[in-house]
């Protein structure tokens, strides 16, 4: 499966991106919002992991404007402590789910796996 | 609330919090990762710059993140960069070159990120209060360079922290600095 994430620590998008391949899926990567519109919309991945604060645009934008042209759009946003008002936000935006950081990886490959059927 | 306050708050969570943060690195990383403290004292922001002088000589990574909340403080993670090189490494599981690269740089930002969020998750549990940690910020600095940026009469908390990872043992300075206006 084709799995996209949006995140711009270098670190973190390595960390998943290791985790989703040692799980069979395919991964994409983009460094900001912009970047992961711009890729959805080209590469129409099963499901978006979008961090929350990103620079350029932030997850919750790129969720909008990704579910605005996609309804169908599968986003699970990886937020931080704190960041409870963003998550609401990003649900009405769209965003089928959430997981919070530093996560676990049963939470993150659950999640994927609950909303890539 | 007061600095005093806050640091004494600050100083009963240290020890569930690295313990916190050691899980959530073992749970992040899948790593064999445990935190723990040798010592927890609230000094003056001299003395730890005179300390910071005479244990780090050589360049050090200071992670820096602000907390928000209830009453807000700047956090630093300080390590040499032989500890830093040791650290990083150890989370990506192959040997590092100093100066650290983006991925270092970025990887230590996780780890800031991680010990952060565990000392924030024990204040939310404490007082049912939500704070947010700002997005972590890595410097290359020296102990000279860090220590002039705060006043010498500022009381700050530090903790001796042990960081186990696999073979390794990373020694790190954890500041808490109590800010009235945020």
């Amino acid at each position: 499966m084709k799995i996209l994430i949006a995140d711009d620590a270098a670190f973190m998008r390595m960390r998943l991106r290791k985790l989703l391949e040692e799980a069979g899926h395919t991964v994409l990567e983009a460094t900001n919002g912009e970047e992961a519109v711009a890729m959805y919309r080209e590469q129409n991945p099963a499901v978006v992991l979008m961090d929350i604060t990103m620079p350029e645009m932030d997850g919750v934008t790129a969720t909008r404007h990704i579910c605005q042209s996609d309804p169908k759009a599968r986003v699970i946003m990886v937020s931080a402590l704190g960041q409870q008002a963003m998550i609401v936000s990003a649900i009405q935006a769209g965003a089928k789910d959430f997981v919070v950081k530093p996560y676990e990886v049963d939470r993150v490959l659950g999640a994927i796996n609950k909303w890539a059927q | 609330m007061e600095a005093d306050q806050i640091l004494a708050v600050w100083q009963r969570a240290s020890v569930p919090a690295l313990n916190r943060a050691g899980l959530a690195l073992k749970q992040f990383s899948g790593l064999d990762f445990n935190v723990t403290e040798s010592d927890v004292t609230v000094v003056l922001w001299s003395t730890m710059s005179e300390r910071l002088k005479k244990s780090i000589t050589s360049p050090l990574y200071a992670v820096h993140l602000r907390a928000v909340g209830l009453f807000h403080a700047h956090i630093l993670l300080v390590f040499s960069d032989a500890n830093s090189q040791r650290l990083v490494g150890a989370l990506m599981g192959e040997a590092v070159a100093l100066p650290l690269d983006d991925m270092g740089l970025s990887a230590l930002a996780e780890v800031g990120n991680v010990v952060g969020t565990a000392f924030l998750n024990v204040f939310s549990d404490l007082f049912h209060s939500v704070w947010e940690p700002t997005t972590p910020r890595v410097m290359l600095t020296s102990a000279e360079s860090l220590t002039q940026e705060i006043s010498p009469g500022t009381s700050v908390l530090l903790t001796q922290a042990l960081f186990q990872v696999t073979d390794e043992e990373v020694s790190a300075e954890i500041v808490v600095i109590p800010t009235l206006t945020g």
